[in-house]
């Protein structure tokens, strides 16, 4: 049991990683209809952005580095979007046209990355001493009760911002129909603009974590994990921001299961194997909701 | 003409993506070459040129997750060749070599191959870093042009090409070796196991099971994961660590290992953890930092903290041109540098002589190992370190 629980413990902590990444991919589907490619990408800059700020100003305190971290992140994720895939969708362009473009700039993201940054591993800093907790015979971390912590305040924010806000209420009507969204007087361009800011900002976020949680950092940081981000939004329902992150922690656990009870070379298969066990059951996903669409 | 415009800017962003990736079988440099015979930017020789010089392709991960151990080799290499460049060279003829990075993919290292291989220039090569590309390039080489194997150590490469010598004790001397350490130096009675899936790490399990019982030990869990697929190891460790081994043994390169030993500690888990030679390089040291590394040991063929003068020699002298002691890639390479030197001295003048003057050896006679090459063309080679990682080095103690 003990040994049950502290796999438990272990599983949280990944699927609030995956979770954040998840919403991220989520979002940007839901107002685009558009798999965003580079956010596994996205993630490894963010996560290397905070490593740099904190690496060349360790004066300043956590927080401010976390926001410079996501903003500057953000910023990226308008910029590209603004460069390759706007003028696409202002052309009329099919969805593949993004799809390929968010690829290059994939691409292009990563090499300049190892330009600046190289390829060795380094260790990722901690803005907190590395503790470990003993509750009963179970041991937790410092980094694993942080992580849980913010993912879900950040969680429960997010819920509240696309809810209960102007802005959030622009977004969800964005994804339901842009062109009605448009005609009401929203702007569609800026509410695109603020979805890739948002998304990236939390893939900058889930990158932190990630990397203090598995305690280093390299170039290749983000490849698995925009797979298992995007894994979990299309478990979880895409454009359905509850169902990313559960569809994350169903990932996480499977993973960290299968890891614990049979070996962990088949961790990704157990992942996968539900994945599409889920899908032949409920093919868009467990909490998705069909809009009807006029044609 | 927008949609065209948009177009054309489209496909101009997929070729900057794609040129981004990076050529793989582009020479990156040509260096080496002394002032009888340098050979200039256009390939011309410079005036005043005595002797043609010899060309040796060194083809390695140069990019990607292993390019530090690629460059690591090419500086060690780099030491020899500029040693004889600067005294002369042989009969007015020079080394110069030229670059290739296969990115440890076997599917690159043998498209290089087939290019080195199919220019006639070349008198050797040296390569690759890893078994599988080493393999990949092995039967592409066979019969035409001798491959150095600088690190390389499945036990599989005599088979995979009949003109590749290993200047790296293969996996099965290493294990048996790595296991009488963790027992006689670490006192291990029961042994906890964590390796790469494949064949290697299978042959790994195999070896150690076999040779622990000899040391009076016993493996009583393991566990494999796919190298890059996760780097969270909470599960794996804990799944090895259940029956508290007195000994955990890693077998991973630095970046994973690093990865395993600050999660171990975090996990509160205080078992002594014993990577492989694979891990031990300065990039390991770099990615623990501050890591209290206290129970955490390392296996090496070679360390600066030896009473072997040859091996310390070298260890100082790659340490005062690059900053850091150089592992297994830089000392193997270093010696196939050397060797090649040799057998250029002993008088070859083609592939085909360059071949059979080697295969004449029976020992290295090298600068660092002086090592007995068996009738498979790998290297025989006893000595094994273990060392403990404090105030930011490695401290040998055995």
């Amino acid at each position: 049991m003990v040994y049950f629980m502290q796999l438990v413990v272990s599983g949280l902590a990944l699927g609030a990683v995956y979770a954040l990444t998840a919403i991220g991919y989520s979002m940007v589907y839901g107002v685009l209809e558009l798999i965003n490619f580079a956010h596994g990408t996205v993630f490894m800059v963010g996560a290397y952005i905070y490593f740099m700020i904190v690496t060349a100003f360790p004066q300043i305190p956590w927080f401010i580095s976390f926001i410079l971290a996501m903003a500057v992140t953000g910023l990226i994720g308008v910029i590209y979007e603004r460069l390759t895939v706007k003028p696409l969708r202002s052309a009329g362009m099919p969805p593949f046209a993004g799809l390929i473009c968010l690829i290059g700039v994939s691409t292009v993201l990563q090499q300049l990355m190892f330009l600046l940054m190289g390829s060795a591993t380094k260790q990722y800093p901690l803005f907190f001493e590395s503790k470990v907790f003993r509750i009963g015979s179970i041991n937790i971390n410092m980094t694993q009760i942080i992580i849980i912590a913010i993912t879900a305040v950040i969680l429960c924010f997010l819920l509240f911002f696309v809810n209960k806000t102007k802005l959030g209420m622009s977004m969800r009507a964005v994804a339901q129909d842009s062109n009605a969204a448009e005609l009401m007087g929203m702007s569609v361009n800026f509410v695109i603009g603020l979805t890739f800011f948002i998304g990236s900002a939390l893939a900058c976020l889930s990158g932190i974590m990630s990397c203090m949680n598995f305690r280093g950092i390299d170039i290749s940081v983000g490849n698995t994990m925009a797979i298992k981000a995007f894994t979990a939004t299309v478990l979880g329902g895409i454009g359905n921001l509850w169902g990313a992150a559960i569809g994350a922690f169903i990932i996480s656990f499977a993973e960290v299961m299968t890891a614990g009870y049979v070996t962990s070379n088949l961790r990704d298969f157990s992942a996968f194997a539900i994945l599409i066990i889920i899908l032949l059951i409920k093919p868009d996903g467990l909490f998705s909701k069909k809009v009807q669409k006029k044609v | 003409m927008k949609k065209r415009l948009l177009g054309v800017w489209l496909v101009v962003s997929m070729m900057v993506g794609l040129a981004a990736c990076g050529g793989n079988t582009d020479q990156t440099e040509t260096t080496g070459g002394g002032s009888t015979a340098e050979t200039t930017a256009d390939g011309s020789e410079s005036p005043g040129a005595e002797a043609e010089p010899y060309y040796i392709a060194y083809a390695a991960p140069l990019t990607g997750d292993y390019a530090n151990q690629g460059e690591e080799g090419y500086s060690a290499l780099m030491m020899a060749v500029d040693a004889f460049n600067e005294a002369g060279g042989y009969e007015g003829h020079t080394l110069v070599v030229d670059r290739f990075d296969d990115k440890n993919d076997p599917t690159e290292a043998a498209n290089i191959a087939q290019q080195i291989a199919s220019d006639e220039k070349y008198i050797a090569a040296i390569g690759s870093f890893a078994s599988g590309a080493t393999m990949a390039g092995a039967p592409i080489y066979e019969g035409n042009l001798v491959q150095f194997s600088p690190s390389a150590s499945s036990m599989s490469i005599p088979e995979a090409g009949g003109w590749t010598w290993m200047f790296c004790p293969d996996a099965g001397t290493q294990y048996r070796n790595w296991t009488k350490i963790a027992c006689e130096e670490l006192g291990a009675k029961t042994i906890g196991m964590i390796v790469i899936d494949g064949d290697n790490g299978e042959m790994i399990l195999d070896t150690v099971t076999e040779a622990a019982p000899e040391y009076g030990a016993e493996v009583i869990a393991s566990d494999k994961f796919i190298s890059g697929q996760t780097r969270d190891f909470t599960s794996l460790l804990q799944k090895v660590n259940k029956d508290n081994p007195d000994v955990i043994g890693i077998f991973c390169s630095y970046a994973d290992s690093s990865a395993m030993i600050m999660q171990a500690r975090d996990l509160g888990i205080t078992t002594k953890l014993f990577l492989s030679p694979d891990s031990y390089n300065q990039y390991l040291i770099d990615a623990l930092g501050d890591t209290d590394t206290a129970d955490v040991y390392v296996a090496s063929m070679i360390t600066p903290d030896t009473q072997d003068e040859k091996v310390r020699q070298f260890n100082e002298d790659f340490n005062e041109l690059n900053g850091y002691y150089p592992g297994l890639m830089g000392a193997g390479s270093y010696e196939c540098g050397n060797m090649i030197i040799r057998v250029i001295e002993d008088g070859a003048t083609d592939r085909q002589s360059f071949h059979d003057i080697l295969a004449g050896y029976t020992s290295t006679e090298g600068k660092v190992f002086n090592d007995q090459i068996d009738e498979n063309r790998k290297v025989q080679r006893d000595a094994f370190y273990i060392s403990e990682i404090a105030d930011g080095e490695y401290k040998c103690i055995n």
